[in-house]
């Protein structure tokens, strides 16, 4: 699969998160990147887009990540989720693995360990 | 020099050896990684001036988050919006000159970001675990603590003014 076939989904309440990850991501080569808001909206795009990969944060109104990862996961199992978030606390990070995320990145984002996150999960 | 050392040194040219004695482990380490987080993603020639507390504090606008657990507490930015429009665009880099929507959301972002860091860093210390609540902005901020509650002032002096940081670790909750 080509990196323009290739749909990505970007899911933080913070708009200058998710302008710095996309922004990590276009320069790999991605451009076909969907961006919401909050854990709600990232389940239904889910459900309407199949991205290939989803990049979730944990603080977020409406619905939290860990939430939206236990239902995104319910709905398919084989959803490739990373949680992307500056809350890596122990208890956070059993939570967010329980919950079926692939791996976990701290904030600040460091570029080269998303890229190699995001390589891993297309492989 | 390293950035532990340029904390100590930032400490020891303010009053918080002075004050540090009154003020719980949870708001000292709150002040400690502050400092260094300024100092990693804002801007390292900073200066702490006076740290205080009050009771009561109002500003003209809210941007805060709670830190939500044993110990909880309230976490906030306040400033002069010009002066908070140049910390945001110090933070950010994306150009933004003016006290907007933008600027709003860049202040929220370093203050999610060093409340998450904060919190990762207590995991880390087996001194508790927390969490946060999303940050939130209002028009208005009006604390007014509870009984024996102390609403810590830390104003960090830039080249381009002072950023007043808000903690108040609330009564109750502490450990």
């Amino acid at each position: 699969m080509s990196k323009k076939d290739i749909k990505l989904l970007v899911c933080d309440d913070s708009i200058l998160a998710r302008k710095s990850i996309t922004a990590m991501l276009n320069s790999f080569g991605y451009d076909n990147i969907i961006e919401v808001s909050n854990g709600e909206d990232a389940v239904n795009r889910y459900k309407e887009e199949k991205p290939d990969v989803v990049f979730l944060d944990i603080v977020m109104p409406v619905k939290d990540g860990i939430t939206a990862t236990r239902e995104i996961r319910e709905f398919d199992h084989e959803a490739k989720i990373v949680v992307i978030s500056s809350v890596g606390t122990q208890t956070h990070l059993r939570e967010v693995i329980k919950a079926g995320a692939k791996d976990f990145i701290q904030k600040p984002v460091d570029k080269d360990l998303l890229k190699q996150i995001l390589d891993n999960n297309l492989e | 020099m390293s950035n532990d050392e340029l904390v100590v040194n930032v400490l020891e040219n303010s009053n918080y050896d002075e004050v540090s004695p009154s003020l719980t482990e949870f708001v000292r380490t709150y002040i400690e990684k502050l400092v260094s987080d300024i100092s990693l993603y804002v801007d390292s020639s900073i200066v702490v001036e006076n740290i205080s507390t009050v009771d009561k504090y109002k500003a003209s606008q809210e941007l805060s988050q709670d830190i939500t657990g044993i110990p909880s507490a309230y976490s906030a930015i306040d400033g002069e919006p010009a002066v908070l429009t140049q910390f945001a665009e110090q933070y950010s880099k994306l150009g933004i000159d003016s006290f907007d929507a933008l600027a709003k959301e860049a202040l929220l972002d370093f203050l999610n970001l060093h409340n998450g860091l904060f919190i990762v860093l207590l995991s880390k210390l087996n001194i508790c675990e927390l969490s946060l609540d999303p940050p939130k902005q209002n028009e208005y901020l009006d604390i007014t603590t509870e009984v024996n509650g102390k609403i810590t002032i830390i104003p960090v002096r830039f080249s381009f003014g002072v950023v007043k940081f808000l903690l108040y670790e609330l009564p109750g909750s502490l450990i």
